[in-house]
């Protein structure tokens, strides 16, 4: 489904992932978790099409992956941009317009579980708002691939956790992978079939959630714990 | 067709702010120049004046247009490259909407003057020495040539922003101006060393057009110092140079488009 293989990315001064091999199945919901700068963030943004390998190919589906793989990946930028002159229902409108997969009913399901008022201007939402519609403009897309960069940032904690739950009933695991990448481990822990820890942009080890549990006794944050010490 | 109308909807809303930028400029400045006029006995001719001055600095309104809206995009490149259209969609969408723009504040000023010519008495005297088709005709061509040097100057901005994106990445941004500068300084020498050459002119040298079909029919006389000429080429163009600018424009922005999927980073 996702093949990165040996792929290396340098900025100008410093360089994010190193050599990384990884492969990616549909039907399962993958954590990418990391300390800050540990390579989390460009791993989606290569796997998007929306940066290019220093070094290493990266396909999804067999293809060769470029911007306009677009249109098999849905993708949530961590950053917090969207335009401003529009309200709610006009950013979805707008992004159903772009994407052909883009499924209306499902994003009006997702707009009304995440209670946001579809008349409200984007500008005027709160940060924690702007995330909700983050989170919906991925999720109502039918693609065989969703990347989701912080998607919790931002959100009140008193609200994640049904969030999360939320986001299980909204994604047809039948025919998607989900790349989640977080510092809310505890609260997204329910939700992964899979846990990649990435450190100084290796990976430090992949996990089977369940596995992890019952082989090694340990949760996901004490397994990170372990990796970072 | 769908998603690239939305799209450019989208666009030619991000575009707003700085046509509306452009006409209140407008509105201030003809409006500044006519009262500035009837204060002192002129009239309106000053605001026409000022409207006719501000038609040809359209060439570079689609420039200026295209900067603010790639300005608006850089930190939502996230959102605008997200995006299954190809390169040439994303880019043709601004460049229509620009135009949008450009032909709205173009109007305006055009409608000024057309009022100006018609109803000021000083302008009466004009039509002694133009008719109106003369005026139409020439008129034409001038925004024909507007239009043609407004979109080669904005693909030209296209091309080296895309140059200018794509290495500022990988080389850091002052070594990327710099080296986009050094590139597009390189390529205008190239194109006037082969404007210069014999190849060129038998690329271009077709479709004469002679300055005096367009505007014949203008009634006036002048007089040139004993000695002195004009010379020949600057009393005619050639369709031929229309049509190789009108390559190279394309395939500056065939490469850009090529970049914007391939070489762009978020």
């Amino acid at each position: 489904m996702i093949t990165l293989d040996h792929v290396t990315k340098r900025y100008l001064k410093t360089t994010a992932l190193r050599g990384i091999n990884l492969h990616l199945e549909t039907g399962k919901i993958y954590g990418l978790i990391g300390s800050n700068g540990s390579g989390k963030s460009t791993t989606l943004k290569l796997i998007a099409g929306l940066i290019q390998p220093t070094k290493g190919t990266i396909k999804v589906e067999d293809i060769p992956v470029d911007r306009r793989i677009a249109s098999k990946v849905s993708y949530l930028s961590e950053l917090d941009e969207y335009y401003g002159f529009y309200t709610v229902q006009q950013t979805i409108d707008f992004f159903g317009s772009q994407f052909p997969d883009f499924n209306h009913e499902k994003a009006e399901d997702i707009r009304q579980f995440m209670k946001l008022d579809s008349e409200s201007k984007v500008k005027h939402l709160s940060k924690g708002n702007r995330g909700r519609l983050k989170i919906l403009l991925t999720l109502a897309r039918e693609v065989p691939v969703i990347l989701m960069d912080e998607p919790l940032s931002g959100l009140d904690p008193m609200v994640r956790d049904s969030i999360v739950k939320g986001l299980i009933s909204f994604i047809d695991l039948e025919h998607q992978v989900v790349i989640i990448t977080t510092h809310e481990i505890k609260e997204v822990e329910t939700l992964l079939d899979e846990v990649i820890a990435i450190k100084d942009g290796e990976i430090a080890g992949q996990y089977n959630v369940d596995d992890l549990r019952i082989e090694q006794n340990m949760n996901i944050v004490e397994w990170m714990t372990r990796i970072y010490e | 067709m769908d998603a690239w109308w939305h799209l450019f909807k989208k666009e030619f809303r991000l575009g707003m702010p700085a046509m509306l930028f452009t006409i209140i400029a407008f509105v201030v400045i003809v409006g500044l120049a006519g009262y500035f006029g009837i204060k002192h006995g002129q009239g309106t001719e000053p605001a026409i004046i000022a409207a006719l001055i501000l038609i040809p600095i359209h060439v570079f309104y689609l420039i200026c247009y295209m900067f603010d809206s790639l300005q608006k995009e850089r930190k939502k490149l996230h959102l605008w490259l997200h995006n299954p259209l190809p390169g040439y969609s994303l880019l043709l969408a601004k460049l229509v909407s620009g135009l949008m723009a450009m032909t709205i504040t173009l109007f305006l000023c055009c409608v000024v003057v057309f009022i100006g010519l018609n109803f000021q008495n000083d302008f009466r005297e004009i039509f002694d020495v133009f008719t109106w088709p003369n005026i139409i005709s020439t008129g034409l061509f001038s925004l024909i040539n507007i239009y043609l040097l407004a979109l080669d100057f904005c693909i030209w901005f296209i091309f080296l922003w895309v140059i200018y994106r794509m290495l500022s990445r990988r080389l850091g941004g002052l070594i990327s101006f710099i080296i986009s500068l050094a590139l597009f300084c390189l390529l205008v020498y190239l194109e006037n060393l082969l404007a210069k050459t014999h190849v060129y002119d038998v690329l271009t040298h077709w479709g004469r057009i002679s300055i005096v079909d367009i505007v014949s029919g203008f009634n006036f006389n002048f007089s040139l110092d004993p000695g002195s000429h004009i010379p020949a080429d600057t009393t005619a163009f050639y369709l031929g140079s229309y049509v190789f600018e009108a390559i190279i424009v394309i395939i500056l922005f065939l490469i850009s488009s090529w970049i914007l999927d391939k070489k762009i980073e978020v």
